[in-house]
């Protein structure tokens, strides 16, 4: 009798559970707590991330000046001169001002170009796995082809054909990102085509389409969110060695590579100028490899050690 | 092995030509035509009969493919045409910066290995240990800082503890390897940076998997001691996965030389590079890339063929 209560109790319990198992907002939340409490690093990782992407979306409530208004306080001031925070560059520009508007841009193109970029690179890895035969062959060559490029040199010669601009800064990065990410996900692609559900589905009947949409895309899913987090470190850095090079983003424009690249140029007047565009972009590059670690432990442990 | 071997040299010739292809259509992107880009530069005013003779010139009035290959062709014999800056052969101007800059990648791989190895392996060896820690922590670091601020870090600190600026006259290492070492140590060292990140990473992990290995345990019981058993047994196999990511290794140096000879006024291919897109110097821009690729492909196939003479286990693959 004892035995057989205790057995309605567990079940009871269990049912409980199962009912309390959160849904929506509060799924979210507990999954958070999850990974926070399973990974705190790639967690506090995320949470500078978020805090960047703020940044840039409320840079003109959050910057005390324009990042382009010039002389609002003395020329080459360091950290707390004259009632800036973090001091002035060669026009007398507050620096703190234009860190923050510089988020803007990193930002922007960062996330834009790795959406698209990895996007692009999973539709197309999962179409040449799916259709396979000469295309696949084809496609897999260009791919040789194009990562036989440092990728920079490539995105250099891209700029240096359509010319200085944000949105070609985010062609120039998406090419650079698609082959990587095509490889990727073709190999998974060409598993998972392999597996019983999909032989399954095709079967009974099911088109390219429904199989490619059904059943290749959601299970290549986290792989996918993985690639995005650990390509956009990358993708950041790019731009930031494009427009300090002076090819990326016009140099009107305030870019923490354009800052450093201003910073250089004075160098023997005021190291600040360098200092702080330099630990914003390695802060900034460190928690996005962190969170993409992290994710990518948790998701998707096979692609450790790529 | 010949099967491989035959196998991934004819995978070469296709990927060759396909990045000449590539070269190729990303300088057709140019808005307008070459003519019209380097003639409308600034505030220029042009004619039309300028344009159509710019046209001429460069061959720009014939069909594309025709085009691409005249251009390969000459090519192939070393000819990448005239420089439209310099208005001499673009080789003249590049035969004298491509040994700088291999000279300079080749500093950072020796550097990057060098110091990287022994500590992967030391840190593999003695895990949990502080030098373990200070090993992550470094490698951690160093994958996340990009090269182009390790290097302004670099001359920060030359600038502001020693005074030091990077010297503006280049000389070659046979007249003067001296002076020659002086100037290619600092952005040697920036260069290598990353690398020594990875390669230490790299190394460590490849060592904590070998030391669990049947061979390490049999090379200790019978009484190996253990200098031959991590040199001779481990640090052999430790090696491969570094000479498997060589590839990608040789890749970003190449790429990072853009940046490093920028800032250290180094006179390579990199810094020539960037001169050349302000410039409007496309034939310059085009013969580069192309070059950089092909050094870059080769590379990947010398490694694989290297990766399948020494681990046999590849050619079943």
């Amino acid at each position: 009798m004892q035995v057989f209560r205790s057995e309605t109790a567990g079940t009871v319990d269990l049912a409980e559970k199962i009912r309390i198992k959160p849904t929506g907002l509060a799924a979210v939340l507990f999954g958070l707590k999850d990974f926070a409490r399973r990974k705190p690093v790639a967690f506090a990782g995320g949470v500078v991330l978020t805090a960047a992407i703020l940044v840039a979306i409320f840079a003109p409530q959050i910057a005390p000046h324009e990042a382009t208004d010039i002389g609002v306080a003395g020329k080459f001031l360091g950290p707390g001169g004259e009632g800036t925070l973090l001091g002035t560059d060669q026009l007398g520009r507050d620096i703190f001002s234009r860190l923050i508007f510089g988020a803007r841009v990193s930002m922007y193109v960062g996330v834009v170009s790795v959406m698209i970029g990895i996007t692009f690179g999973t539709l197309v890895g999962v179409a040449s796995a799916y259709v396979g035969g000469w295309t696949d062959i084809i496609l897999q060559r260009l791919i040789d082809a194009l990562m036989g490029f440092p990728p920079i040199i490539l995105a250099l010669g891209l700029m240096a054909a359509l010319g200085a601009s944000v949105n070609n800064v985010v062609i120039a990065l998406v090419v650079i990102l698609v082959p990587g990410a095509t490889r990727v996900i073709r190999s998974q692609a060409l598993s998972i085509k392999e597996l019983d559900y999909t032989l399954a589905a095709r079967s009974i009947g099911a088109g390219p389409v429904r199989i490619i949409f059904k059943h290749m895309l959601p299970n290549v899913a986290a792989t996918y969110i993985v690639l995005v987090t650990l390509t956009l470190g990358f993708a950041i850095v790019v731009e930031a060695a494009l427009s300090f090079l002076g090819v990326g983003i016009p140099p009107d424009v305030a870019t923490w590579g354009s800052m450093l690249e201003l910073g250089r140029e004075h160098i023997d007047k005021q190291g600040w100028m360098v200092v702080f565009p330099g630990i914003v972009i390695a802060l900034v590059v460190f928690s996005v490899n962190f969170l993409g670690d992290g994710l990518r432990d948790v998701m998707d442990p096979k692609l450790r050690g790529r | 092995m010949q099967q491989y071997a035959l196998k991934r040299i004819a995978l070469f010739f296709p990927t060759i030509l396909l990045v000449t292809v590539i070269v190729f259509v990303v300088m057709r992107l140019i808005p307008g035509d070459i003519c019209l880009a380097i003639l409308s530069d600034g505030e220029a005013s042009f004619t039309q009969e300028e344009l159509v003779n710019c046209r001429i010139e460069l061959d720009l009035d014939k069909p594309l493919a025709i085009q691409y290959f005249d251009w390969i062709g000459n090519a192939v014999q070393g000819d990448f045409g005239d420089s439209l800056w310099f208005k001499a052969p673009v080789m003249e101007e590049l035969g004298e910066r491509i040994p700088v800059t291999v000279e300079l990648t080749i500093v950072a791989m020796l550097i990057a290995v060098v110091f990287a190895v022994p500590l992967g392996i030391i840190s593999a060896l003695k895990p949990e240990s502080w030098i373990d820690y200070a090993a992550r922590i470094f490698t951690l670091a160093g994958i996340s800082m990009p090269v182009f601020l390790v290097a302004i870090l670099i001359i920060l600190f030359l600038v502001h503890v020693f005074d030091w600026l990077p010297p503006l006259g280049y000389k070659p290492l046979w007249e003067d390897p001296g002076a020659n070492l002086q100037q290619l140590i600092f952005p040697a060292l920036a260069l290598a940076f990353y690398e020594m990140a990875f390669v230490a990473r790299v190394t460590r992990s490849a060592m904590m998997e070998i030391i669990r290995e049947d061979y390490m345990r049999t090379a200790r019981s019978k009484g190996l001691s253990e200098s031959v058993v991590v040199f001779r047994h481990g640090l052999k196999n430790a090696l491969l996965p570094v000479l498997t990511t060589s590839g990608w290794i040789f890749a970003r140096l190449f790429g990072g030389t853009v940046i490093i000879e920028t800032i250290f006024l180094v006179p390579g291919m990199g810094r020539i590079l960037i001169e050349a897109i302000f410039q409007r110097d496309y034939t310059m821009i085009q013969a580069e890339i192309v070059i950089i690729a092909m050094f870059i492909v080769t590379i990947n196939l010398v490694v694989d063929l290297l990766y399948g003479l020494l681990d046999p286990r590849i050619r079943y693959a």
